[in-house]
């Protein structure tokens, strides 16, 4: 929270995530039902900044993660090197293939990363392969209500490649992981503040620069602090989990390896 | 915005029906497509003291409110009196049935009233009775999403009689006014259209703003198989649900 206690959107996003059962320290639920282990190793497929393997790392596990990207995968391992991972390995990697041996990870993170790559059925059956038989797999994408009101705002290359080419439907979701021959355990929708956050930050911010998350606009202070406010009601998460229902960010997917 | 100044809800709402093409003041059409002249019978089914009644009395047609709470109808009506409208009736009644001729009004709106009634086939079918043939409908109902919304906080009041007793999802919606002898056609707003015409398609308009579902309908002919052409307002989270 900032001095003049206004909190930012990553706080209050933040916020919400460990409200919707994500990054449980109590616990060591990466999400709920979906535990870390010391003894595990953990493979995160798209790590991006490595929020997710970062919080794996604190568990104790091993923690192998991949990126195409150079540099945020050195700042993803500068993170893990401080934290205490009983093994950690940084891996440059388009995954195609994954230069991994099949049955690798017990558990395998693959979150906001399907919506880039241009086939995603081919993908996924590399992370799967990777993963041992009766792993589980933590797969996320953003929910297409969310992206089409994104879209009214946002600039045309967010729909372009490196971004995102692809906007999977619920039911394309389901049916990606299941054709892969996956058994789902669990499926959440979740992020609504920034369904909202987005769409306004990209109205409001200037044009050209990168992903308008700093945004001071007078419409995101307001809009950060109202969802602050909403949620510190005692039926804040009435609302929470409606709006989740009806415009959520991203949808998730608890998946198993089958033995 | 001025400091200090405080926006009232319902001027800000006031505003996105305007930017929606509602209560054009400069065309006459309360809704796209649906205009309203000095030569009309509009009617009101369940008129309420509110909602559209001060813009269609602005219009200059005769005024026909029908409600069936007494205050609310008389606060009504003293508004309509004292408007440009060329003449104005008050009809307290519960609408079963409406103490009406057939094919008395050449606009017949019936706006967040299903949802309040025990039997709206039965409802919807009095109120289609009323119009002319070539006449239009203006319908409206909340729409589920936003109903399903409300309802995390609501007091349980809020879906018992005499509030909503009834939510509607689109395609019930879509489904009820078939139901009442109509069918659905496609055109573009106020133009008449062939009653044989093409394939039933949906004229579907996305909305960021409203809150509810609007149909409007445009009947011709007869009252049996009538084309309707409806447009659909789509509100925020509405277009947000959107899969299209």
């Amino acid at each position: 929270m900032s001095g003049d206690n206004r909190p930012s959107a990553a706080d209050v996003g933040m916020r919400d995530r460990k409200l919707e059962g994500w990054l449980n320290e109590q616990t060591g639920e990466l999400t709920r039902g979906v535990r870390v282990d010391p003894g595990h190793t953990v493979i995160d497929v798209g790590c991006g900044d490595g929020g997710f393997s970062g919080f794996c790392a604190r568990q104790g596990a091993e923690v192998l993660f991949i990126d195409r990207d150079q540099a945020r995968l050195t700042r993803t391992e500068a993170r893990i090197k401080a934290l205490p991972a009983r093994a950690y390995r940084a891996i440059l990697s388009d995954c195609d293939p994954i230069p991994l041996e099949d049955g690798t990870g017990d558990l395998m993170i693959c979150t906001e990363v399907l919506e880039h790559v241009p086939d995603p059925v081919k993908f996924l059956h590399e992370v799967i392969r990777v993963a041992k038989p009766g792993a589980k797999l933590v797969i996320t994408v953003p929910d297409a209500r969310s992206e089409q009101l994104v879209s009214t705002t946002a600039p045309p290359q967010y729909f372009e490649e490196p971004n995102h080419i692809r906007v999977f439907t619920s039911e394309a979701f389901d049916k990606l992981v299941l054709d892969a021959g996956l058994e789902i355990e669990s499926k959440h929708f979740r992020g609504c503040f920034w369904s909202m956050f987005w769409p306004l930050s990209w109205m409001t911010c200037e044009p050209g620069g990168g992903l308008p998350l700093d945004n001071q606009h007078a419409i995101i202070t307001h809009w950060t602090q109202l969802w602050h406010l909403v949620q510190d009601h005692p039926d804040g998460h009435k609302i929470r989990d409606a709006l989740n229902q009806l415009l959520p960010k991203s949808q998730s997917i608890v998946a198993r390896k089958p033995k | 915005m001025d400091k200090g100044k405080r926006l009232l809800s319902s001027a800000v709402g006031m505003r996105d029906w305007k930017s929606d093409g509602w209560f054009n003041g400069q065309t006459g059409e309360i809704a796209r497509g649906v205009p309203i002249s000095p030569g009309q019978t509009v009617i009101d089914v369940g008129c309420g003291d509110s909602g559209f009644i001060g813009f269609v009395a602005q219009q200059g047609p005769e005024v026909i409110l029908v409600d069936q709470d007494a205050a609310r109808l008389a606060s009504a009506e003293a508004r309509v009196r004292a408007s440009p409208a060329r003449a104005c009736r008050a009809i307290q009644s519960d609408c079963d049935p409406i103490p009406l001729p057939d094919d008395a009004g050449d606009l017949v709106i019936c706006s967040e009233v299903l949802e309040h009634v025990p039997d709206p086939v039965k409802f919807l079918q009095e109120v289609i009775r009323l119009a002319r043939p070539g006449a239009q409908l203006l319908i409206s109902v909340p729409d589920a999403r936003s109903e399903q919304f409300v309802s995390t906080t609501a007091p349980p009041q809020y879906f018992q009689e005499p509030n909503h007793v009834r939510v509607y999802t689109a395609q019930a919606f879509e489904a009820l006014i078939p139901d009442s002898a109509l069918a659905i056609g496609a055109g573009p707003p106020g133009r008449p259209q062939d009653p044989r015409g093409p394939e039933p398609v949906t004229a579907k308009v996305a909305n960021h703003r409203g809150a509810q579902t609007r149909v409007t309908a445009t009947t011709h002919s007869s009252h049996r198989a009538f084309p309707i052409r409806y447009t659909y307002n789509r509100a925020i989270l509405q277009q947000g649900l959107d899969q299209e």
